[in-house]
């Protein structure tokens, strides 16, 4: 789906068409999955809860979307919200995570040319590639690239403790922050 | 760097946020190599996402693999989104609703009027559109519905289209009261078939809803700008003149039981 293709899409979303709704929904499941799925604490169970509730927060609020383009910020930002607090054992009731969601969409920086997705994803692919061969690479190839697997069942496959995953996933995108970061930066520069 | 050693820190992070010039010129060439200290500072700091990085790292990471379709998901989700206003039946029910949708069917029950009409995209041949329904009332009864019909809340309405072309369409709930609901977006296919979405009936629950309502089907024939023209109307919320249609009146009143 081009960036016109989803604008489309969420403005026919916001008139009421279920078919939109569709669409976005199967564009962006697995990205918002994948952010729950990072999180060793959550059970399979409370992953698609995760999924389900920032799918329900942002079509309801999607009218509030300032910019289209920021949709798929936007909803990684819901999901890891909604998985940081259910994997502290907090279920969110009220109006807290939300009012914070909308909260960091509203004053989302446009992004850069030089970070636009597709910039990103081979930003990422070279991050991997870069890798030394070894137990951080072969995490993240089977968490990321693979894209199917949770953080608990790469930790069953790979024999290691749960939070092991997690925080060889959480060192790589602490990587992934600091080359975005870098790029931000220069964009700012120039 | 005025200082060769320094790293991001609590101090360095706010002078980045003020976009101190000469921070930031500093740390995009520090940044732009692998440094353990710093990216030890961006994996602990997760609550003050000043740059937006996270989202921008979640985003991209989400995108690494192929997403495959996710019907599960879907279903669950539009379950919650939708109902009560959209209802969908499955299995038997569909089957047995599918049958009486094919007895209600003739004759049609598009009302006269809008027959003599002529549905004229411009420069288009007009085609023709009708529309039957049937409810399936809570005691899970099939109800064949005609014009003006009484139904309760309770029931789920499926509707069945008679299209002389494949068209783009949407289906709409008129009340006298309130703004017009739109139920979504739909494909039509030449002949006379159940309204579909995704290989299921489309239903329509009445849960809410009290007193004259009428369902819109508006089609607009195949064409280039046929899939624009149904998309805008859905935004704006209006059913065009344009656009052919075909209308069912009925009136939902608490506690009725249709016989
Ligand atoms: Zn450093």
């Amino acid at each position: 789906m081009t960036e016109e293709e989803i604008s489309a899409c969420i403005q026919r979303a916001n008139g009421g068409a279920q078919d939109a709704h569709r669409e976005l929904y199967q564009r962006f499941h697995a990205s918002v999955r994948r952010v729950a799925l990072g999180y060793s604490a959550l059970g399979p169970a409370e992953v698609e809860d995760v999924v389900q509730e920032t799918f329900v927060r942002a079509f309801r609020e999607l009218a509030r979307l300032e910019h289209p383009r920021a949709f798929g910020r936007w909803l990684v930002t819901i999901a890891r919200h909604h998985s940081q607090a259910l994997s502290r054992g907090a279920r969110i009731r009220g109006r807290a995570a939300e009012d914070l969601a909308l909260e960091l969409e509203t004053s989302m920086p446009a992004i850069p040319p030089a970070l636009t997705l597709e910039r990103r994803v081979v930003v990422v692919r070279e991050l991997i590639e870069g890798l030394p061969e070894g137990p951080e690479k072969e995490t993240v190839r089977l968490f990321y690239l693979e894209g199917e697997l949770s953080a608990r069942e790469i930790a069953e496959r790979l024999g290691l403790g749960k939070s092991a995953v997690t925080m060889r996933l959480e060192r790589f995108r602490a990587r992934v922050k600091r080359e975005l970061l870098a790029r931000l930066l220069a964009a700012g520069v120039e | 760097m005025s200082d060769a050693s320094r790293h991001l820190d609590a101090r360095s992070w706010k002078a980045l946020r003020d976009k101190s010039p000469e921070e930031v010129a500093d740390f995009s060439t520090h940044l732009s190599q692998p440094c353990e200290v710093c990216e030890a500072f961006l994996e602990r700091s997760d609550e003050d996402d000043a740059f937006g990085v996270e989202s921008l790292a979640d985003e991209a990471l989400g995108s690494m693999s192929t997403p495959r379709e996710d019907a599960v998901g879907w279903a669950r989700l539009r379950r919650r989104l939708w109902t009560p206003r959209r209802a969908w039946l499955a299995g038997a029910v569909a089957v047995a609703a599918a049958a009486v949708v094919a007895i209600a069917v003739l004759p049609p029950v598009a009302s006269k009027e809008h027959e003599d009409r002529s549905w004229r995209l411009k420069g288009v041949a007009p085609m023709s559109l009708e529309l039957s329904a049937v409810a399936r009332l809570p005691d899970g009864t099939l109800h064949a519905v005609t014009e003006d019909d009484l139904l309760p809340p309770e029931a789920v309405v499926l509707v069945r289209y008679r299209a002389s072309e494949v068209s783009d369409a949407m289906l709409v709930l008129e009340s006298p009261e309130g703004p017009a609901q739109m139920l979504g977006g739909y494909t039509l296919e030449a002949g006379t078939h159940d309204l579909k979405e995704a290989g299921e009936l489309a239903g329509v629950s009445l849960a809410g809803e009290h007193g004259p309502r009428v369902l819109v089907l508006a089609a607009w024939p195949r064409g280039p700008r046929s899939a624009a023209a149904r998309d805008a109307a859905l935004t704006q919320r209006l059913v065009p003149e344009e656009a052919a249609q075909a209308r069912l009146r009925l009136r939902v009143e608490p506690g009725y039981v249709a016989p």
